[in-house]
Formats: C-alpha cells, structure tokens, sequence
C-alpha cells in the first residue's frame, strides 16, 4: 500500500558546487526586497509621520 | 541503517523531548490567553473582568516570550552542541540540574501571575511581562524570574564546558558552526541578562519584599531595557540557527556560506546590548543625545539581519536549483512547498523581512512618536518573535520531533494547512494592528473604546479593524491547537520511522574559508563590554545622580496586597539563604 | 489537477494575504474598498483559482 506520507526530504537532482553557482535569483528577490523597503519608508515618513498635525493646543 | 538523532544520542534525545514538552505547554496556555485578548480588547467577547485581562496579559507575554521561546531555545541549542560536536555533556546531572531551575523558576513565575485569577490566594503578578515600577508584584514572581534566568546561565555554562571538553580532544580546529552559535548567543545573553539580574535582585525585589521602602523607575526601566532588547535577539537566534543549519538541507541545498554566518553572530553580541534605550525615545530623564547613539547602533543592527537574508536566501537558492529551478525567480518553484518544515522556515522568514520594516520605524527617534505605545507595537512583535521566532520553532518541530522521537510525523499535509493558517492568521492581525496603531489605538488596554471620540481610520472603521484582529486572533488559536495535536500524535506514532536522517550537508563555503579570528570568543566579548561600557556609563550615571540609587521616595502601586504571610515566608527564606552565601 | 494540492494551498494563502494588505495600500490613496467587496473579490478570485485548478486539468499530475 503506497503510503502517502512517504517523501523525500532532499533529493538534489545534481550537485552544484561553490563555484557554478551564481545566485542571481537571491539578487533578484533582494533588490525586489530594497525596492518595497523604500518606498513602505517614503509612505511612512511622508504621509503617515509628516502628514499628521501637530498635537492640538487645548487651551480651556 | 536508520541514522537519526534518537539512534546516536538517546539520553540527549530524552533530555530534549522533556525540554520541548515544556515550552510547548508554555505555548498552549499562552496561546489561549492570546485568544481571549484578542476577543476582549477589540469587545467581540468578554470571558473575563476587564481588570483581569491584564493578568491574562501578563501571563500571555510570560509564558509565550520567557517560557515558550526560552525553553524551545535550550532544547535546539542542546541538539545544536550535541549534534555538531558529537559528544555529550560532561555531566548529565548538570545538564537535568539546568532544566529544572528553569522548571522550578518557571512555576514560580506561573504560580504568582495565575493566583491572580483566584481571590481567595493573596498572591498576584499584574505587572506585564516588563514589570515596570511602580507596578508591584509578588516577590514570588520576582525569585522565579531570578531562578529561570540562572537555569539559562548554568545551560550556557554547561555548553561551554561541552566545547572546552571537545576542544581538548581536537586541539586546533575550528569550532563547528551550530556550537559556534549556540556560544555567542550565550555570550550575548550573559552580557545582557545582567541588567535584568541587578534590576531585580537590587532593586525590585528587595522592594516588593518591603526591605527598602521606595524605588527609582527610570533606572529599573533602563536597566530592563538593557536586557529588553537583547532578549529579542535571545528570541530569534535560535530561529537563525534553524534557517542557517536546517533551512538549506530542507531546501535540498548547502549553506551558502560559513563565514557570513559567524560574521551575523559576532554582530549580534556587539551591538545588541548597547542599543536598549531606543525603547525609551520617549522617557524623561535620559539625555537626547545618548538616545541619538543608541539609535545609531541599532541603525547598525540592520546590518546583520540583512547579512542573514542575504545567505538564507541564497542557500535556499542553491538548494532549488539543485533541484532543478531555473530562472530569475523561477526557481521558487523547485522549493518543496509541501514540506510543512520549510514552508513554514520560509513563511516566517518573509513576514520577519517584512515586519522587520516596522522595526526601522519603531527605532527612528522622531518617527517612533508615531507609533509609541500603540497598538502598531505589539503588531510588531507578533511578527517577529510571534511569527519569525514561533512559525520557525513550530517548522522546526516538524524536523525536530521525528528525530528526537524516532517517529515518522503523523499529518504532513496537515502540517502544511497549520503553517499556513499561522501565516493567513499573523497578517489579519498584524495588519489590523499596525494600522490601529497608525490612527493612535492604544497597546495594553483592556477596553480601547471611549465615548465623545472617533478614531480617523484611513480606509474603513474601527468595528472593521477589531473584526480583523479577532479573526486574525483566531485562526492563530487554531493554528497552534493543530500544530500541538500534531506533536502529540506524533509522539505516540510508535512503530514507524523518520523519513530523513541527522546529517546536516556541510557549507558550499566551509569554515576552512572565514578568518580564525572570527573564533576568538573572548575577543568579540571584550569589545561588546566596551560597546556597552561607552553606551550605558554615562546614561546610567545620571539616571542614579538625579533620582539616587533608590529614587525619590515613590512607593509601589498596589498590585499586590501588602503584609501577607506569604511575603514575610519568602522574605525570611531569601534572608536565611544571604546569610547562607555570605557565610 | 494543474497545482498539486499543497501548492494550491500556498497559492491561496498568498492570495488572501495580498488582498488584505491591497485593500490597506489603496486604503492609503484614499481609495476605500467596503470590506463586503474585499470578501467577495476574495471569493471569486480564489474559487476561480480553485476552478481552474480543477476543471483544466491537462494531464493528470500525481504528484
């Protein structure tokens, strides 16, 4: 009976060493990354923190 | 032959399954706390009194960021040292001797937040997890806190003589990465967890005990924060370890790189001491500019986190094109989705990427105005220690507990469905939270609705935002029930095997690469004593000049009932047991 | 089945988290979407999904 819980865990399909590998996909994802980063950090200071008024002067 | 890690080490393998059920009863009763805060807060259901609601707090951030984590961490450093230097602890007593200060100092703590909820037992611990005076609480919290704290020392003595021992029988070679690791947590952690020990032993205590009449908040608050901040990192480095030692074997791939690796951890016991007063931007009677010091080293703080998205990432790369992805970002594919073990590695680490946005707000000096003490901080610690530390330990565990049991895991898929659930779940919430946040919602408050005022909610309402929350509340609840029964069925899945054995691929960029000095231990603890010195002197000093050593004269908030017989019981025992050691 | 069902999963996953934070970045832009539209463009763009999933199935993975 075929066990569906059967799997392998790592099974490389073939082996790349240190120096055929170029990690261009962890670039990619990387500058992705920076590219939110920036503009969650322009959205923030801008709008969010500046756009707000100063605390309002109560004066009773 | 079978080769797991129950198979070379059962005794440690016995050792660390009673370690894990610990934290992970920790884990279920936090988590049920959690969810009746999330039902309180946001008025959707309301099981308790709302003055109880802050013992439920209380014990919600106890029992899941000092319980859950901390002993989830001794159990993986356990693996960690015993793996990696393939020899056990000199002495086991030693080792069962650790655990159970740091059962005992655990009980302790839970005994004194929980008779909270019983009228009848004179004894509570409404403090929060940082017990910030004039908020008082039980001596009785204060002593298991002080044991639990040394159990955590005596553990990282206890690894430390494993390394001595290894190092004695393989003179000159470079110390193995996970032990690497596990001892400059360590030495992080020693330099940190002093500030909290004097806090408490000093100050705090000898208050709660009525042996001095008065105390000085700021300098109690600073010198938490002196361990505060570098027990996030106490939180997430365990976490590092699994996606730097366990992450990229998962992946089907080697660890990028060796060296990188002790490079983010050496940073770690640089710079994340001398940063803690960044959670004070806005307590009076620290100087701005020490603020704006502080807010430069944590600024540098980045820089390991990034080192460390940078080599997961790239590991995990590795790891796919191994497999057989192609692509810029097609390779993502490769990965293997259907383990729950790294989806959830993998899951975490994104929400960490992201939330780890909102830490560079929280520690910007003028942009944390913004946010301070709102309810966008919480959101920001449930997505790190709640999502980056606690989906990485539960992802683990799904690696972890076969080995130390020697039991296949029952329910992968279900496995995955939980993972996920933990992911859907932490972005409802966080992001109702921080959103919350945003419009001035407070943090810490059991019923955050006032009448004659409207919040100014960008997009939708206030109702919409707590539903949010609660569902989000929720669907975590269920997620950690599911990943509980799965480890207890797993547990009892006698008969059957592991899929996978304990070997660990080496690094495609191996020790034999990294500068020696990076092993200089003593070396990294020398300048990381001088970081703090420089950081923390000055600060200090005038905290204690302006307010004395004791403060003017500010008496407890009466969260505990004073003159109890119980008070003056561990006021005796504590004196007889000074007496004892000055003797 | 085009996706094999933990992928499907995942899929899923990241499509409500997309929605959610979607509907919180127009929020900012002043573009208020009800939170009743937010459900429903949920559920119709994830029962599409699923749909497809199912319906299109090319040749039978068994993955």
């Amino acid at each position: 009976m075929p066990d569906a819980n059967i799997h392998e865990l790592s099974a490389p399909d073939h082996a790349i060493d240190h120096d055929e590998f170029d990690p261009l996909g962890t670039l990619t994802l990387i500058v992705l990354y920076f590219l939110a980063l920036v503009l969650m950090w322009l959205f923030t200071y801008f709008i969010e923190f500046l756009g707000n008024d100063p605390t309002p002067l109560v004066v009773i | 032959m079978r080769n797991t890690f129950v198979d070379a080490y059962p005794d440690q393998a016995r050792f660390i399954r009673r370690v894990f059920a610990t934290s992970f009863t920790a884990f279920a009763v936090g988590a049920f706390f959690g969810l009746i805060q999330a039902l309180h807060r946001t008025d959707i259901l309301r099981v308790v009194e709302s003055p109880t609601y802050y013992t439920v707090l209380t014990g919600h951030g106890v029992f899941l960021v000092l319980s859950f984590t901390i002993f989830f961490l001794v159990g993986v450093y356990q693996w960690a040292v015993t793996d990696s230097l393939e020899r056990r602890p000199v002495d086991m007593r030693f080792t069962w001797g650790w655990y159970g200060l740091m059962v005992l100092g655990t009980l302790l703590a839970a005994f004194a937040i929980l008779a909270g909820f019983v009228e009848s037992i004179d004894v509570s611990a409404n403090t929060l997890f940082t017990f910030y005076a004039p908020l008082q609480g039980h001596p009785i919290f204060y002593v298991g806190l002080v044991l639990f704290v040394v159990g955590t020392w005596l553990a990282g003595a206890d690894w430390f003589r494993s390394w001595l021992a290894w190092k004695g029988e393989h003179p000159g070679e470079r110390i193995p990465l996970p032990t690497f690791m596990v001892l400059t947590t360590m030495i992080m952690w020693y330099i940190s967890s002093i500030g909290v020990a004097v806090a408490i032993l000093a100050f705090i205590l000898p208050w709660s005990l009525g042996i001095v009449d008065s105390i000085n908040p700021t300098l109690t608050r600073t010198l938490f924060w002196y361990f505060g901040h570098p027990v996030v990192y106490f939180w997430l480095l365990p976490a590092y370890l699994l996606w730097y030692i366990l992450l990229p074997k998962l992946s089907g791939g080697r660890l990028f790189s060796d060296p990188l690796a002790r490079v983010v951890f050496i940073l770690f016991i640089l710079l994340s001491t001398p940063v803690g007063i960044h959670h004070q931007y806005l307590d009076p009677g620290i100087a701005e500019g020490f603020k704006f010091i502080v807010m430069t080293n944590t600024m540098f703080l980045l820089l390991p986190s990034f080192l460390t998205a940078f080599t997961v990432v790239a590991s995990m790369e590795h790891g796919a094109r191994q497999r057989g992805g192609t692509g810029y970002v097609g390779w993502l594919r490769a990965l293997p989705w259907r383990e729950p073990a790294f989806t959830g590695m993998a899951l975490a680490g994104l929400v960490f990427a992201f939330g780890g946005f909102t830490g560079i707000v929280n520690a910007g000096m003028n942009i944390n105005y913004l946010v301070h003490n709102s309810l966008w901080v919480p959101g920001h610690i449930h997505t790190q220690v709640g999502t980056a530390s606690a989906l990485t330990f539960m992802a683990g565990s799904y690696w972890l507990v076969p080995q130390l049991t020697g039991n296949r895991l029952v329910g992968r898929s279900i496995g995955l469905v939980q993972v996920l659930l933990w992911f859907i779940g932490i972005v409802f919430m966080t992001n109702s939270m921080y959103r919350g946040g945003l419009v001035g919602i407070p943090r810490r408050t059991a019923e955050p609705q006032y009448e004659g005022f409207q919040y100014e909610v960008a997009a939708g309402s206030v109702g919409e935002l707590n539903a949010q929350l609660a569902i989000g509340g929720i669907l975590l609840f269920i997620s950690a029930m599911l990943f509980l029964a799965l480890m207890l069925l797993t547990l009892f899945n006698r008969d059957s095997e592991p899929v996978d054995n304990r070997t660990i691929p080496a690094p495609l960029s191996g020790p034999e690469d990294s500068p020696a000095v990076l092993d200089n231990l003593k070396l990294w603890a020398a300048i990381a004593a001088v970081l703090v010195l420089l950081a923390y002197t000055i600060p200090l000093a005038s905290i204690v000049t302006r307010g004395g050593l004791f403060g003017p004269d500010i008496g407890p908030f009466p969260v505990t009932i004073e003159g109890s017989g119980s008070i003056e019981l561990v006021r005796m025992g504590l004196e007889f047991a000074l007496e004892t050691v000055s003797r | 089945m085009r996706l094999t069902l933990p992928r499907l999963l995942l899929v899923i996953a990241f499509l409500i988290v997309i929605l959610v934070e979607f509907r919180t970045v127009l929020g900012f832009f002043d573009i208020a979407v009800p939170f009743t539209t937010a459900v429903i463009v949920g559920v119709v763009v994830i029962g599409a999904l699923v749909l497809w999933s199912l319906l299109s199935s090319g040749e039978g993975s068994n993955e």
